[in-house]
């Protein structure tokens, strides 16, 4: 997919009136079912990609849905689109932009992952019950959706410890865990470890994201160290999307 | 001497000034970025609760196999 699309300042400004989803496919075999009754390819199956505008519900599509945005000419024209799609949500027109949750992912080793391809950090909750992760994961939404932070993490949550073992440098069972994801996304370190939220938090965060180092990724450098290193990552149900079956059996010497 | 001890004052207010701007780097300075749900049920039941329309992507995590990239 061609990501400058979501890059584009437009686009993001448009996307504050959408609730974004972005799926990691191959990772949920519902999720997978859902991709699929909003849009297969030639192949007939799930695609490594998809993108869609959809009605709230979830259901109705509000563009042609494709692999890509390929549907717009530009970004500039996706962002005009939206904004005009926006209008007919009141939703949408709402001056406050706070949902009352962070935008967690549910496993830590694949939020890992997405930061590492995102080259963002990511922010894990943990509490040893549930109760505490979700009064943890409330306070926290209150600091996160705002014009300076929102989109600048991944985040993730759990209360499993086992989850954390990746992580270098973690010395807290429970709190907020801010961590710097290895180039692929297997390992991390953390940089910071809050015991809670207070009021402070949205600054300190901000703080963090403004000082980070820009990271870039060359595409063909990192897969071909990646292969070096024997890496592989394991989804949870088959690929199915010809194209990269095809590449992935070349380039490893599979059938 | 005299050309040293002034290239040193220099040297330093300049390294005052830099650390003084890095700490108040302004906010403006990262680039926006879209905030993405990362999973379909939590996704779904915000857009059901704010009435928004929906932005979807699927992208897999790995490339080749390889993870840390789409």
């Amino acid at each position: 997919m061609d990501r400058s699309f979501l890059l584009n300042p437009k686009v993001v400004a448009a996307s504050r009136q959408f609730v974004c989803i972005r799926l990691s496919t191959y990772e949920s075999e519902s999720e997978a079912e859902y991709l699929k009754s909003i849009y297969v390819g030639r192949s007939g199956d799930l695609e490594n990609t998809t993108f869609a505008l959809l009605e709230p519900n979830g259901r109705k599509t509000l563009s042609r849905p494709g692999r890509g945005p390929y549907a717009f000419r530009s970004a500039s024209q996706l962002a005009d689109q939206m904004d005009t799609i926006a209008k007919d949500y009141p939703g949408s027109q709402s001056a406050k932009y706070q949902d009352p949750q962070p935008p967690v992912m549910d496993r830590v080793d694949l939020a890992l992952n997405v930061a590492a391809c995102e080259n963002l950090p990511l922010l894990i909750t943990c509490a040893e019950t549930d109760e505490d992760l979700k009064q943890l994961n409330q306070a926290l939404a209150a600091h996160v959706w705002n014009d300076d932070l929102a989109g600048q993490f991944v985040f993730a949550t759990t209360r499993n410890q086992a989850d954390l073992k990746p992580l270098n440098g973690s010395t807290k069972n429970s709190g907020i865990l801010v961590v710097d994801p290895g180039p692929y996304g297997i390992t991390g370190r953390v940089q910071h470890e809050f015991a809670g939220v207070d009021e402070t938090l949205s600054a300190k965060l901000l703080q963090f994201v403004t000082r980070l180092p820009p990271k870039t990724k060359d595409r063909s450098e990192h897969r071909h160290y990646g292969l070096q290193l024997g890496l592989d990552w394991e989804t949870v149900i088959p690929e199915t999307d010809p194209r990269s079956i095809r590449a992935k059996a070349r380039t490893r010497g599979r059938d | 001497m005299r050309v040293r001890s002034i290239s040193l004052i220099v040297f330093a207010a300049i390294a005052v000034l830099s650390t003084a701007i890095t700490a108040a780097e302004p906010a403006s300075k990262i680039s926006p970025k879209i905030a993405w749900y990362g999973t379909l049920a939590t996704g779904l039941e915000e857009a059901a609760r704010s009435k928004r329309p929906i932005l979807l992507v699927a992208a897999a995590p790995h490339c080749l196999g390889v993870p840390g990239i789409w």
